[in-house]
């Protein structure tokens, strides 16, 4: 991977952390957005759902 | 004796939010799911703890502009190696952060977490075996699901970020829409407290502005 040559150097300090708590209970659930919505949670169509989601 | 005020460092940050760049990382299913790692060195990317670069030169802070050391991202995912598309390795825009170097045609940084993932659906041969057996013991319309989507989901759900199944036909890297690719990367960037809160608009954005450049395919969000 090419990146060119260095330009500037700078300190990004995030006021959001981009890392996501760690949450157990989170790594269980994800949500299929289906075609510009989102399907039904928990449903026949989310086959991982071990858990109620909650978005 | 007074410090030049030129010569010492500035501890003011420059940014208040991640540098976003483009980059690939190599898939790895292990008995704690899927991991993303390096494609360069067999390093993975632990999941829900930021990514921290070291150097094997032993430069005290990273990156340094005289070194190589640092966490890789592009600019723009038109730079991204042709074999992108191969078996195993997922595309994403990741946020960079801490100590940054910007490049003509990327970065290199201290910290890095992935903030959307891309699974092309020809990884699909990869996990085929493991979709199959997710498949038997699941009812229902389980089986309809991609393996592809089986793995976003995992990533999804391991790493809590949104990932995106693209499809086998989705734009090669040298023809990506180079404008839409800094939208997804700024929605990715600029929504991020947004999805956090669990704002289905903001998740929407993102795969709506993925989607206009990558093509049209299942997208995974984790919980709030």
């Amino acid at each position: 991977m090419h990146i060119g040559r260095p330009v500037r150097e700078l300190i990004a300090e995030p006021v959001v952390d981009p890392v996501p708590a760690v949450d157990p209970a989170d790594e269980s659930v994800a949500v299929r957005l289906d075609h510009g919505a989102f399907g039904p949670v928990g449903g026949p169509d989310d086959p991982g759902a071990a858990s109620p989601a909650r978005l | 004796m007074t410090e030049d005020p030129d010569l010492a460092p500035d501890p003011t940050p420059d940014l208040a939010e991640p540098v976003a760049g483009w980059r690939v990382w190599r898939v790895h299913t292990g008995a704690g799911g899927p991991e993303i790692v390096s494609p360069v060195r067999p390093v993975g990317w632990p999941a829900r703890r930021r990514m921290t670069a070291a150097c094997d030169r032993g430069c005290a802070t990273v990156p340094t502009p005289t070194c190589g050391c640092g966490l890789y991202a592009l600019a723009d995912p038109v730079g991204l190696p042709p074999n992108t598309a191969g078996q195993g390795r997922v595309v994403g825009c990741t946020a960079l952060w801490g100590r940054t170097i910007e490049h003509t045609g990327g970065f290199r940084a201290e910290h890095g977490y992935p903030l959307v993932l891309l699974v092309r659906t020809d990884l699909r041969s990869m996990f085929r075996g493991r979709a199959r057996l997710r498949e038997g013991v699941l009812s229902g319309s389980a089986g309809r699901q991609s393996s592809g989507g089986l793995l976003a989901r995992d990533l999804a759900s391991r790493y809590g970020v949104p990932v995106g199944v693209i499809p086998d036909h989705a734009a090669l890297p040298g023809r990506i829409d180079v404008p839409g690719a800094r939208v997804v990367a700024l929605e990715a960037t600029r929504g991020l407290a947004a999805r956090r809160a669990g704002d289905l608009g903001a998740h929407e954005r993102l795969a709506a502005a993925a989607r206009e450049v990558f093509g049209h395919g299942d997208w995974f969000a984790p919980a709030a």
